[in-house]
């Protein structure tokens, strides 16, 4: 049974977890990684929502393969200049580092999708290192699902270029932790690295985006999502340079909350889905009374809101407003000493290689959720 | 679902550790950029420290393995003299020792720094001699563009030769020499104080500079032929999902 347990905190953790790259470690007055308080699970347990994360994305790919032979972009609100893209890299089958499925599951029956944060994933560094460092110093007689770091090591050595580029927005600090970690992983797998802000990006003359040194970029691994990219000025000279980009662009159709009806649609009554539909009456007529409305393109809870026959419950952050919406049946989350949590299930390559939790007061999961380590008993 | 087999490691000297640093040092960035003049002033900082580094050696008559000196190459310090490439230079399979290429591999040079031969320095007065004369040419026609660097390059030639004067008999290149050291060590002293100048009022170029000794890069500027600045402009906050 998954339980909330209380552990007596490393005295030197500030300076372990910073020392290992973790700089953000609490917002004002309130945590965010959380030190003397972890989940345990039976192995069991953590199996189950690793092989869900497994058939997920399986799932996933499945359901991109379907929008693109059936031209569904627009039901992605994907305009038809990027559905060109999408539909080249799908095609091309561009190569993926990682992602995120973000589940619910409170022990009971099978875990549920959320949502796949495919294409910009953050909080890797704290799944990856630093809980494995709490795992070695505070259970080290405990497992823990995080083989992540050396699959994302073998995973950048399948790719033949030597140098690459791995650029965010400068002036986010965990952005720019989390871009250093993955090129971390890729200087281990005997990659050169080199990291940058998305604005240092240039574009030659010869029609190649360039580093700082005007040396064309090979690869360039970016922690900036392609909806932002989409409406950019370089957008336009993406052509020939697509399949250098990582993530690559078809993880479009995955990072978008349209993904859940498609794959409801697509898998109607499978044990790891939740209802979901473009509209709230479609939802309502499968007798569904409990749902969460998600904008598109939301990010980090902004815009959700939880539903109870029709009466908002509970709401994430401003914004999104203007974004097609779509309505999730209600899921319950594991809840521990007032906690609800979300679970994250690491995807490098094509298969689940890490757990992590995250916790909130709130049900809806945002920006400010602390981070909570675990371990197998 | 398999335990993991070995200790998540994080190499010391690796880019994470630089980035960590770079933020909590609140440095501007990990791939230093500047502008033109940054580049420039960079140069003739490192010019000028490299002066200060070797002086003492090169009075005493010694070279480093691998020093450089313009249009005499690298100095090799088993063979005591300047070759065109560096001292275990790999191309094509072979490697590049003492004025040759062989297939052993070459290990690294682990002996002391070493005096030229008399031949040697024969070589260096005879450059020292030629960029007196470019030098003077310069001067004739007003060539303010003429590199300070030389002023730097034909004191350490200038020193080499001076710390060897007890094995060697300098010529006219180091007669002449004696007499134009005054210019050359004005000339850096006003390197000098125009670098501090520029340092002293420019705090993003002092950052430059610590971020390219932390990190072994040299400094780089962002101009050139590409147009940068069309990605990035949605950002604001955090892409974090």
């Amino acid at each position: 049974m998954i339980q909330l347990q209380y552990n007596t905190p490393r005295p030197d953790w500030h300076q372990q977890v910073e020392e290992a790259g973790l700089i953000w470690h609490g917002a004002g007055s309130e945590p965010y990684w959380t030190e003397g308080q972890h989940l345990a699970l039976s192995l069991q347990e953590a199996e189950t929502l690793e092989d869900a994360a497994t058939e997920l994305h399986a799932l996933c790919l499945e359901a991109c393969d379907q929008i693109v032979r059936r031209d569904w972009f627009s039901r992605l609100a994907i305009s038809d200049l990027v559905a060109a893209q999408v539909q080249t890299s799908w095609m091309a089958r561009d190569f993926s580092i990682y992602g995120r499925f973000d589940l619910a599951w409170d022990g009971t029956g099978t875990p549920k999708l959320l949502e796949y944060n495919a294409d910009t994933p953050t909080s890797l560094l704290e799944a990856s290192v630093i809980q494995w460092d709490w795992l070695e110093a505070v259970a080290p007689q405990s497992d823990q699902l995080n083989s992540i770091h050396e699959a994302l090591i073998e995973r950048w050595k399948r790719i033949p270029e030597n140098r690459m580029h791995f650029a965010c927005s400068w002036e986010n600090q965990e952005d720019r932790q989390t871009i250093a970690y993955l090129a971390e992983t890729a200087e281990q797998a005997g990659k050169s690295v080199e990291l940058m802000d998305m604005e240092e990006i240039g574009f030659s003359p010869a029609g190649r985006f360039t580093g700082l040194d005007e040396i064309p970029i090979e690869k360039l691994f970016k922690l900036y999502p392609w909806e932002w990219m989409a409406r950019e000025p370089f957008f336009a000279e993406i052509g020939q340079e697509r399949s250098r980009f990582i993530e690559p662009i078809w993880k479009m159709m995955l990072s978008n909350k349209a993904i859940l009806p498609i794959l409801w649609e697509l898998n109607p009554g499978h044990p790891l889905l939740l209802p979901a539909t473009f509209s709230k009456e479609s939802l309502c007529a499968q007798g569904v009374s409990q749902w969460v409305e998600k904008p598109f393109l939301g990010r980090e809870g902004a815009g959700i809101a939880l539903m109870n026959r029709g009466r908002q419950t509970c709401a994430g952050g401003d914004g999104y407003q203007d974004n097609p919406r779509v309505f999730q049946k209600h899921a319950n989350l594991f809840t521990a000493g007032r906690m609800h949590f979300v679970w994250g299930l690491w995807i490098v390559g094509d298969s689940c290689h890490g757990l992590s939790a995250r916790g909130d007061t709130s049900p809806i999961t945002g920006n400010l959720s602390r981070f909570f380590p675990h371990k197998i008993v | 679902m398999k335990r993991r087999s070995f200790r998540t490691y994080i190499n010391p000297n690796g880019i994470l550790r630089w980035s960590t640093l770079c933020i909590l040092a609140a440095l501007p960035g990990c791939s230093p950029t500047a502008t033109d003049k940054d580049v420039a002033m960079a140069e003739n900082q490192a010019q000028i420290e490299q002066l200060d580094r070797e002086q003492a050696k090169l009075l005493n008559g010694e070279i480093d393995n691998n020093f450089y000196l313009p249009k005499l190459g690298y100095y090799h310090a088993n063979a005591h003299d300047f070759f065109e490439n560096p001292y275990g230079m790999e191309q094509d399979g072979q490697y590049y020792v003492d004025g040759r290429w062989q297939f052993a591999a070459v290990t690294e040079y682990e002996g002391g720094p070493t005096r030229p031969t008399p031949e040697a320095l024969k070589k260096i007065e005879l450059v020292l001699e030629d960029e007196q004369r470019a030098e003077q040419e310069a001067e004739r026609a007003q060539n303010t563009n003429y590199s300070s660097y030389h002023g730097g390059s034909n004191l350490m030639m200038y020193w080499l030769i001076f710390g060897n004067r007890n094995t060697y008999t300098p010529g006219l290149g180091f007669q002449q020499a004696s007499i134009r050291t005054g210019v050359w060590e004005q000339n850096l002293a006003s390197q000098r104080s125009a670098v501090a100048s520029y340092a002293a009022a420019n705090p993003s170029y002092r950052s430059l500079v610590a971020q390219s000794r932390a990190s072994g890069t040299s400094i780089h500027s962002a101009s050139g032929a590409s147009v940068r600045g069309g990605f990035g402009g949605s950002a604001h906050g955090s892409s974090a999902s």
